[in-house]
């Protein structure tokens, strides 16, 4: 053929390019992309939930993000296949979605003032559960105050088991870069979260 | 003084950074510094201990079935219109090209000046197979770039079709809505994904569509003008308008 030497290995992907050729039923081809769907949902609903929360600290609105990010993931699914890129996609998305929440919301300082995402513990006085709440807000607003690009990382960093590599490949950076914002991240977090060890009369 | 200059660098070494010699040394001699390093340490910790302890939470149980929900009311499935989206770019400039083609080779080399193809890109939309063109094209298949259901008979597109049977002059192109349409022999889909393959792709260098290695004559040699002298008969100046 003409054109041989000129296709791109690998591309469309066989399954499009059976569809627009009709060796195969759109029903097939929506059962496997539904199938595939399915297992992103199961294995990276919550990791959705959790970078969102680590902007919003609130679990409901990190839930409705949550399933926004994924709305919009089922739209692009097609072009998100792969299991690396699709969960890159909805790092990026969530985080995004969650800033504009965030940006957005009228009753942020409501929300702050409930801002326990869990109950206090049972041996835990009003007192130490105010104060618990208090702290974490604090260091929420010192996490927030990081420029966008640290304030990511740092959030994929706290979230468990995410190691420098693991962070790297949700990002896609390169890892020196992930090390480099982190350092940049928690020097700044260093700087305003002084306060926290003066004030428990340590200097 | 001489803490302030350490500033910094104690910043860096709570934050995980190796402590040079030079502040290794100072630390050793001030029991202030130390004292900072600890405290930006301890804050750093306490930091971390709560950014972990807060993205530890689990999600609700149903998060994965209202998330399955919310899907299914926004979108029921991925439609072949999404997924077939990006063809349609791709589709209108091979078939302007073909088109372009066609008229070039079917005309020849001519020299006449109003040669001219004037070829409207149609508007992008989205590429589904339509059965109602079928009876106008039996050997072909058709791919009309509107995404109204298979087979509706309502479309301007089914209306201008029957006008052009029954003989009427069909409604002038800007006094109905325009509906792109791209026809495709069978034999010749495998050849237009190829096209739009390249297309896509950005991939389509001079030359590329043409056999790789292998001249072709015909497509990238254009024949030779043959120009027939044209034979000027004077004027007869005896004969002269009027008489």
């Amino acid at each position: 053929m003409l054109l041989d030497d000129a296709i791109p290995v690998g591309w469309p992907p066989a399954d499009v390019r059976a569809g627009f050729l009709g060796q195969a039923g759109p029903v097939s081809l929506d059962r496997a992309l539904e199938r595939e769907f399915e297992e992103r949902i199961a294995d990276s609903s919550t990791l959705a939930f959790r970078v969102a929360l680590g902007v919003l600290r609130h679990r409901e609105d990190a839930e409705d993000v949550a399933q926004d990010a994924f709305v919009r993931a089922h739209r692009a699914f097609a072009s998100l296949r792969d299991r690396d890129r699709f969960r890159a996609w909805l790092v990026r998305t969530a985080f995004r979605l969650a800033l504009d929440r965030r940006r957005g919301d009228k009753r942020r300082a409501r929300r702050e003032d409930a801002v326990a995402v869990e109950a206090p513990a049972q041996a835990e006085s009003v007192e130490d559960a105010a104060a618990r709440a208090e702290l974490r807000a604090r260091v929420g607003e010192a996490v927030d105050a990081l420029p966008e690009k640290l304030r990511i990382v740092t959030v994929l960093a706290a979230i468990q088991e995410h190691d420098v590599a693991s962070v790297a490949r949700l990002l896609e950076l390169p890892e020196g870069t992930v090390k480099s914002r982190l350092h940049l991240a928690r020097k700044a977090l260093a700087e305003r979260l002084r306060w926290l060890a003066s004030d428990s009369g340590t200097r | 003084m001489a803490c302030e200059r350490f500033r910094d660098a104690l910043t860096d070494v709570a934050a995980g950074a190796p402590a040079p010699a030079l502040v290794q040394d100072h630390l050793a001699a001030c029991a202030a510094c130390r004292a900072e390093l600890d405290a930006r340490r301890r804050a750093l910790a306490v930091a971390d201990a709560e950014m972990a302890g807060l993205l530890a939470t689990e999600p609700s149980t149903g998060l994965a079935a209202r998330i399955r929900t919310a899907v299914a009311e926004a979108e029921p499935s991925p439609s072949p219109a999404g997924r077939f989206g990006w063809l349609w770019p791709a589709t209108a400039a091979a078939a302007t090209l073909l088109v372009a083609l066609a008229v070039w080779v079917g005309r020849g080399p001519s020299p006449l000046p109003e040669t001219r193809v004037a070829v409207e890109a149609p508007r992008p939309s989205p590429v589904i197979p339509s059965q109602d063109l079928r009876p106008p094209c039996p050997e072909g298949s058709a791919i009309p770039a509107n995404s109204s259901s298979p087979g509706s008979s309502g479309s301007p597109l089914s209306a201008r079709m029957a006008a052009a049977r029954q003989g009427r002059r069909p409604v002038p192109a800007q006094a109905v809505p325009r509906e792109p349409e791209v026809l495709v022999p069978p034999g010749e889909a495998e050849a237009l994904l190829r096209f739009a393959t390249i297309v896509h792709r950005d991939r389509h260098t001079p030359g590329a569509f043409l056999a790789a290695g292998r001249p072709s004559p015909d497509l990238a040699e254009p024949a030779a003008l043959d120009v027939t002298p044209l034979e000027i008969v004077p004027l007869d100046p005896a004969e002269t308008p009027g008489t």
